[in-house]
């Protein structure tokens, strides 16, 4: 998916960080621009959804007729305003936090590339063997750690992203495309692969692979996507649309797993058997 | 009664499920061939138990009896999660 981004100050904010650079492409058709620094007035909307953005940010996303808008509002009295209209393009208001504006942006990717089957999967991704395989799970279970086992197993497993890589279809089939979100770690890869499989991955005493049902391989995928875009059910058709065929497409396995080498070997054993 | 519209019947991968989200929490209900039969044929309208319950003897091979009591797990079932009203 290409957007076109304008506005100066937002565009040096957010283009102008390293997160971003990898991804800056030539001008070209674009599927949708994304305005920074407009002056977008508050409207109303009827509320589908409102969390917290790292503590600090109150956020609010919904819906009135064609366009979806979301809100954040700082403890600090800063305020963002997100406008997009279906089909089209989205405009954020001036906004100084950086945070906020790179926040901003990941839901204007969302929301322009829901309807196009490309979509945030928050997961922690390495790519190993020419393919990616994605660790899926609850925060706190242990994504990122397994990212790092694999590296530290098998010097060659590279980091693709670890907390926001996009799916999307590249000729006809889902691959995994690197972000500039990948949470704490500073890892924006400009690079896409095909998927070896999608790991869910959770806590045990031991370690061990299932293949789960297909409900259960649902209950793994859908809540990895952004849980504010279900709320839509335009959206949610959408979405459901894609889980269905990457569950179709890509194996999707539950690794039971303490976090050591024993669970590396396991999964490597089933995906790339000798 | 009469189904909720706000909520839609999708087929994922096979599965039949309906999302249903509130502040709290995301649940997903799975529903079996003969729930999905009569979500098809109530979805939209006003009905009784003995409504559903007739579609289950017209359609299936079960006598008024057993057909009443699985309609009203039925319609009990989504009464509780909020879907039939």
């Amino acid at each position: 998916m290409t957007v076109r981004l304008t506005g100066e100050e937002g565009l040096e904010q957010t283009a102008g960080s390293g997160a971003f650079k990898p991804f800056l492409t030539e001008p070209r058709r674009c599927d949708a621009t994304i305005s920074l620094d407009t002056e977008l007035p508050m409207a109303p909307f009827h509320t589908l959804h409102e969390f917290d953005f790292q503590t600090s940010a109150r956020c609010s996303f919904g819906r009135d007729g064609n366009s979806f808008h979301f809100v954040m509002q700082n403890s600090d009295g800063r305020s963002l305003r997100l406008r997009h209209t279906i089909g089209g393009d989205v405009e954020v208001s001036r906004c100084t936090d950086r945070q906020m504006l790179h926040f901003a942006l990941w839901m204007a990717f969302n929301l322009i590339g829901c309807p196009r089957g490309c979509l945030s999967i928050h997961s922690s991704c390495i790519v190993y063997r020419d393919g990616a395989i994605l660790f899926l799970g609850e925060s706190g279970t242990g994504k990122s750690t397994q990212s790092r086992l694999w590296h530290e197993c098998h010097p060659e497993a590279m980091l693709l992203n670890d907390d926001g890589p996009f799916l999307a279809p590249c000729n006809g089939r889902y691959e995994v495309y690197g972000s500039p979100w990948s949470g704490k770690t500073p890892c924006y890869r400009n690079l896409h692969y095909p998927i070896h499989a999608i790991v869910r991955v959770v806590q045990a005493p031991f370690n061990r692979i299932t293949v789960p049902s297909n409900l259960q391989k649902i209950g793994a995928i859908l809540p990895s996507l952004p849980p504010a875009l279900s709320r839509d059910h335009g959206m949610q058709s959408h979405m459901l649309s894609m889980v269905s065929r990457l569950i179709g497409e890509i194996p999707v396995l539950q690794l039971d797993c303490l976090p050591d080498a024993g669970a590396v070997e396991a999964l490597h054993d089933k995906l790339f058997p000798s | 009664m009469r189904i909720d519209p706000s909520y839609t019947l999708h087929n994922v991968a096979g599965e039949h499920i309906v999302l249903i989200q509130d502040d709290k929490e995301n649940k997903m209900l799975s529903l079996n061939p003969t729930a999905v039969f009569l979500w098809e044929q109530l979805k939209g309208k006003e009905f009784t138990l003995e409504e559903a319950a007739g579609l289950l003897t017209d359609n299936y091979e079960v006598g008024t009896e057993q057909a009443t009591a699985d309609a009203k797990k039925w319609t009990d079932e989504l009464h509780a999660l909020g879907i039939i009203r």
